[in-house]
């Protein structure tokens, strides 16, 4: 009975040490795919560094100097043409003719020499960005691979462990003549083993899905991608579509479809795609803030707030965010809560800042970004007060009257406190004593007597190619900051900034200040609505506006 | 004390002693193979990032380089067209536009004196006969410098990483059916006589067929 019964043991023993062996093979087997994969994907990730830095590089000589020169040649000639110069501008034509074919991206199909127009996003897509997309696809892909392997390899490690242990306990009952400690141990030692023999098979049973092997779907994720860089957001849902299509897991198709549908104004289809590539196992501040933004414009407000308050909660840094829960609570008619919101995010920045600050570097263009999407967001819902319609329905604002209010102030600050942070680095402190009035816009008549005469208005026609400020003064002091910012059309031209100290004296009438000086006689203000705010020691004194009609 | 049957079995026994402690060596030595084949795959892999890294490297410092280079060109290239066609207009003008004369000779000059100074910012070598910039032909160069000194070929290193990691998979199924060898034998002890001779013929066939598999490894038959 004994000998039979060591005889089994020994037989068990036989079966666990070949089990082992075959999930030690396994196990080998996966840390190889393991290795390969995150071998690939070091790979692919020094390829798409490399192929970024050779690609920009290019593309900047193509941009900043064929193209800059062509164009630089094609103002001289329109220069030389106004002047009546017909020998020079032909001149200055052959030579930008002459050009053309230093780079691809002076000819067709990114470029019209007769319009001069330009199609350089296109360009960089071909050249270089649908590449570097396809790689990140890939190697994304890679590391997805990689870390399945690595799971995989690690889970066999804890199967031969517990082989291992069953080994020792089987031993062990064989070796000894005890005949209860006997079937103690080789029971549980056989169980350990059934135990381990069943992990290992699940886990070899766990597929590993490799994108890579599906580059169709990855090609037309890219062609998406390009397409939605070059702002053909409609077409660029196609390509996702077919991506989808392809591959119907692929979680980034969905976020990338999300973020054009958004662009569309498709905020149902965009919620409902963020949602499917979340649900894939996609999350990142960004995409949640966009699908936030989706509940926004349709009205699901709560449901925008819980997302927000949940990201600013996970990733405090992600100002925008901040600033659209502010947004959100407020046009919910959370007055109380979005003030606070408000107080919040700007003290944040203010922070952000004096940390930079101590750090001896610049804050993040975020920071900066995130500001000017604060002010755009609360300008929106003004709007939206003002008119009484549009997206989301002003019907679902409670208290109107309170959230203007309340938007209007909030603006003023988040403006006033952009302009103190990026030149005192600190936020504007104090009331402002002095005062702007008249504020106008003149275009400069240079008559022959050498002075200088403005034809005033609002509004100006036939492509005027200058543009001055015109204001009284009172209760300005010498050596105050002074900041004028440009918007047209909406969006700063920074180019068109002026910061300077103040030298007029305490108060004047009709100072002017130059916004666009006559650079040359090509030089006319484009068609457009400028608006222009002007501020003293970070502290907004006046605005105005003008338009130029064409 | 001996008993009757231990001496009846002491020559076998003797055998399977040999043969367990020849298939432990010869296990031993396959461990030790399949583990250099997994070290010289995790070798010929980080050689292949290295000239992946090499390679990237190369090619953006040789786009810097290069189109570096070519944006110089264009500044003498664009400078050389303006003076080309003033010399033509100067050309047909009549000797008495002193006016015209003056104001084209001045520009001549400023085009002249910049294409010079451009012309001293980029490597001549590369200007073809008829003025056009060999840009392929430098980042041609370039690379081949830089393959001269330096390893810029990453596929063919991960090949070889892939090569160890089957030699070294399959050193380890040499090892697994050794392991099964050595189970058979020791098996042996413990089973009835009739079973003794099939676990010693199983035994044996299993640790000449792994032994037999791992020379062919070793000698790359099987990859």
């Amino acid at each position: 009975m004994g000998d039979r019964f060591k005889g089994l043991i020994s037989v068990l023993i036989a079966l666990v040490t070949v089990v082992t062996a075959l999930v030690a093979y396994l196990q080998s087997d996966a840390g190889n795919r393991d290795d390969r994969a995150g071998r690939d994907a070091n790979s692919l990730a020094v390829e798409m560094l490399g192929q970024n830095v050779s690609g920009n590089s290019r593309s900047y000589y193509d941009y900043n100097e064929a193209y800059q020169a062509w164009y630089q040649l094609d103002v001289q000639a329109s220069a030389a043409l106004g002047r009546g110069d017909n020998a020079a501008a032909e001149r200055y034509l052959a030579a930008a003719e002459s050009l053309v074919r230093l780079s691809p991206l002076l000819q067709p199909p990114y470029f019209d020499p007769e319009t001069g127009e330009l199609d350089f996003d296109r360009y960089e897509v071909d050249t270089f960005r649908g590449r570097v997309t396809q790689l990140s696809e890939e190697y994304t892909a890679a590391a997805g691979v990689k870390d399945a392997w690595d799971t995989k390899a690690n889970a066999y490690v804890l199967h031969l462990t517990i082989l291992a242990v069953s080994l020792f306990l089987l031993g062990l009952a064989a070796a000894i003549d005890h005949r209860i400690s006997q079937l103690i141990f080789s029971i549980v030692g056989g169980a350990l083993a059934l135990v381990a023999v069943v992990l290992a098979a699940l886990t070899y049973a766990q597929p590993v899905f490799d994108l890579r092997s599906n580059p169709e779907a990855i090609a037309a994720y890219t062609q998406g991608v390009g397409l939605a860089y070059q702002g053909q957001d409609a077409e660029a849902v196609t390509a996702f579509d077919e991506a989808a299509r392809l591959q119907p897991d692929y979680a980034a198709v969905y976020a990338a479809r999300a973020g054009a549908k958004l662009r569309l104004s498709d905020y149902l289809a965009a919620s409902t795609d963020f949602e499917r590539a979340q649900n894939l196992g996609l999350e990142n501040p960004s995409m949640l803030g966009d699908l936030a933004i989706a509940y926004y414009y349709q009205g699901r407000f709560d449901e925008a707030i819980a997302l927000q308050q949940s990201v600013v909660a996970s990733n405090p840094s992600e100002l925008w965010v901040q600033f659209d829960l502010g947004a959100t609570q407020l046009i919910s008619g959370q007055v109380e809560a979005a003030r606070a919101t408000y107080d919040a995010a700007m003290q944040f920045a203010v922070e952000q800042v004096q940390a930079a600050q101590a750090a001896g570097t610049a804050p993040s263009s975020a920071l900066w970004f995130g500001l000017d999407f604060g002010v755009l967001g609360l300008e929106e819902i003004r709007g939206l007060i003002a008119a009484g319609e549009g997206t989301p329905d002003p019907a679902l604002i409670p208290n109107l009257a309170e959230v203007d209010a309340l938007a209007a102030t909030v603006i003023k600050q988040i403006k006033e406190l952009t302009v103190g942070l990026e030149y005192q680095g600190v936020p504007p402190s104090g009331t402002l004593t002095a005062q702007i009035t008249n504020l106008t816009f003149g275009e400069p008549i240079y008559l022959d007597d050498g002075t200088i005469e403005f034809e005033v208005g609002d509004t100006f026609t036939d492509g005027p190619t200058e543009m001055s400020l015109l204001f009284d003064y009172a209760g300005m002091r010498d050596g105050q900051e002074i900041v004028v910012k440009v918007y047209i059309d909406g969006t700063e031209d920074a180019s068109w900034r002026i910061i300077r100290e103040w030298d007029g004296g305490e108060s004047g009438e009709s100072y002017e200040i130059p916004l666009a000086i006559s650079y040359s006689d090509t030089f006319v203000l484009a068609s457009a609505y400028y608006n222009i705010e002007f501020y003293i020691d970070g502290l907004l004194a006046a605005e105005g506006a003008f338009w130029i009609e064409d | 004390m001996e008993t009757p049957e231990e001496r009846s079995d002491g020559p076998a026994m003797v055998i399977v002693a040999l043969l367990i402690a020849f298939t432990s060596v010869i296990g031993a030595i396959v461990a030790w193979r399949g583990s250099i084949a997994a070290d010289a795959a995790g070798d010929a892999d980080t050689a292949g990032l290295r000239a992946t890294i090499n390679l990237n490297e190369t090619r953006a410092l040789s786009s810097v380089t290069a189109y570096g280079d070519y944006g110089a060109y264009t500044q003498y290239y664009r400078e050389r067209q303006l003076t080309q066609t003033l010399e033509e207009d100067l050309a047909e003008l009549p000797e008495d536009a002193e006016d015209e004369i003056e104001v084209l000779v001045e520009e001549l000059s400023r085009t002249t004196d910049n294409a010079t100074a451009a012309q001293g910012t980029f490597p001549n070598q590369y200007l073809n006969r008829d003025g056009t910039y060999a840009l392929d032909r430098q980042l041609g160069q370039l690379f081949a410098d830089s393959a001269r000194l330096r390893d810029l070929d990453p596929a063919a290193n991960f090949a070889e990483a892939d090569r160890f990691r089957v030699k070294s998979e399959q050193f380890l199924i040499a090892f697994s059916i050794l392991a099964v060898a050595l189970v058979a034998f020791t098996l042996i002890e413990v089973v009835g006589q009739r079973a003794k001779y099939l676990l010693l013929i199983a035994g044996s066939l299993l640790l000449v067929a792994g032994t037999v598999g791992a020379v062919l490894v070793e000698m790359g038959r099987l990859s």
